[in-house]
């Protein structure tokens, strides 16, 4: 994994369907999205680390006033899930019976089909 | 011990907050900083400004960048240094900072620091678009979620781990919306109950439309000046003896408590370190209700009482007027309004009339020490600033 740890390179790593975070080498700290300089020791060393994709809803919202970017999709849930791993990401779904502090959930990551930057995927739940 | 304040506040003026239909930002300003000159002993205190600071969020809303010398410009000054600050809802009290090091450092002896945001010339839909680039592009705003809706994951698990209830989140708005009847500047004069905030429409939930501060037009400007020269300008003069600044991770993801916002306390305890005082000691609070939750959370972070219990102490009147600690007599960002840029400075304006006496109906008996908190982002810039009226 020789790529270098940026937001882009998350993204695109993620568009192919994996769950990178980046982990520093001297400490171990998990970071998403990514970043080179570790927020706990500083170190600069860090290295990319594949993810499952399993964990918990921390919290929930469901979004009945939208940016415009989603105004198609309301109402729709934004969860905070801890990941097994122990870190967070957001994730948005229209399931919205699967939204439960505690709830057991899948992250999926889905193209965005986009042709302006950014180009990024999203993350929903299963 | 008392220490030297850091530097005095001379004189202040604040527009009539709303939505200004027919206004420009620098035209709000006009009207704050005629105030402010109307309130100052000295004719000539427009001579003694030296460097204008202003705070102001998005030039998207007037799509007017490069603000700060237009702003001087109207506001009569000729070839004044002037700079734009810029920390998402806490700019004003960024510009206040700034304001802050100008005088302290011996660069200026009299400042200006001013705040503005006219945000209705713009749709729902456009005005929630550019608040959210307050909030990580990598993160927040790719998820879908709104600033409404990055509150609204704070006030969902406090609801879960702490027992906080929905009726506590509207008796926040209740109270507020109470002070602001009796403020003439305030965006809502309007009593609400709460019933009304319970039924008014979902947002983001568990946030309802009467959880959501206003989206409001105005501005605010504060005279500041070196301590030794404050009674050249005024009879009365506010003296700055606090004033913390913090910073939280980019990202909510990275919070460890989604139910905390830890860079209140930091702010707090430099500001009230310097001041040399308790929380307790203070007298009078304006506090950052960008959403109702926000304040209960305030009230947690500054130790009003402790973690998980700030839905109690609303719901036993504490942060009233004549509560223990009396919080937004001003009527907050939630019914005063919050023009992003100008809120800080806003918030200072209410302690100076209360600090002065000068409060009408919504006085605070007897306030001589006042406390203000302003929050940038989800929760990612932090201000607090202890003011207190020279004896």
């Amino acid at each position: 994994m020789s790529e270098e740890i940026t937001i882009e390179n998350f993204y695109s790593k993620a568009k192919s369907g994996k769950l990178f975070a980046s982990q520093c080498i001297d400490c171990g700290k998990l970071s998403l999205p990514p970043r080179k300089i570790c927020p706990v020791c500083y170190s600069t060393k860090a290295t990319w680390r594949e993810l499952g994709n399993e964990g918990i809803i921390e919290s929930f919202t469901i979004i009945h006033v939208p940016p415009k970017r989603f105004e198609h999709e309301v109402p729709y849930g934004v969860c905070l899930i801890e990941l097994n791993e122990g870190i967070k990401v957001l994730a948005r779904t229209t399931m919205l019976e699967k939204l439960k502090i505690g709830q057991k959930v899948k992250l999926k990551i889905i193209d965005a089909q986009r042709n302006e930057w950014p180009d990024w995927p999203y993350f929903t739940i299963e | 011990m008392m220490n030297k304040p850091l530097a005095t506040i001379v004189s202040a003026g604040c527009s009539k907050f709303g939505k200004r239909k027919g206004v420009m930002a620098r035209e709000l300003l006009v009207e704050a900083f005629e105030e402010a000159l109307s309130r100052s002993k000295d004719p000539d205190i427009r001579g003694k400004i030296k460097i204008g600071i202003f705070g102001n969020f998005s030039e998207y809303f007037e799509h007017q960048a490069h603000v700060a010398p237009i702003f001087s410009d109207w506001l009569g000054f000729h070839n004044l240094p002037s700079v734009r600050v810029e920390d998402a809802c806490a700019s004003g009290s960024a510009a206040l900072r700034m304001g802050i090091l100008a005088i302290n450092s011996g660069l200026y002896d009299v400042a200006l620091v001013a705040g503005v945001e006219k945000m209705n010339n713009r749709t729902t839909t456009e005005v929630t678009d550019a608040l959210m680039s307050a909030s990580d592009i990598a993160v927040e705003q790719w998820s879908g979620l709104t600033f409404v809706g990055v509150f609204a994951l704070m006030a969902t698990a406090h609801m879960h781990k702490y027992g906080t209830t929905e009726e506590d989140l509207a008796l926040v708005a209740v109270k507020n919306h109470r002070n602001a009847y009796y403020n003439p500047k305030a965006h809502m004069q309007k009593i609400i109950t709460v019933e009304d905030a319970l039924k008014s429409r979902v947002i983001a939930w568990p946030l309802k439309l009467y959880d959501c501060s206003l989206v409001t037009d105005g501005a605010a400007c504060l005279i500041l000046a070196k301590p030794e020269i404050a009674r050249k300008f005024t009879d009365m003069p506010i003296n700055i003896i606090g004033s913390g600044h913090a910073n939280d991770h980019s990202a909510i993801t990275e919070r460890e408590d989604i139910t905390s916002i830890p860079g209140i306390k930091i702010a707090a305890r430099e500001a009230l370190e310097q001041a040399n005082i308790k929380i307790d000691d203070v007298d009078v609070f304006e506090l950052h209700d960008c959403f109702t939750i926000a304040e209960i959370i305030a009230y947690e972070e500054l130790g009003f009482t402790e973690k998980g219990k700030g839905g109690k102490l609303i719901e036993q009147g504490e942060t009233d007027l004549n509560g223990s600690f009396p919080s937004n007599p001003s009527g907050g960002l939630k019914a005063k309004g919050h023009p992003v840029g100008a809120t800080g400075i806003a918030q200072i304006y209410e302690l100076y009339l209360q600090l002065r006496g000068e409060a009408g109906q919504r006085q605070v008996k007897g306030a001589k020490k006042g406390l203000a908190q302003n929050m940038g982002g989800s929760g990612l810039t932090h201000f607090v600033t202890v003011l207190e009226a020279e004896k």
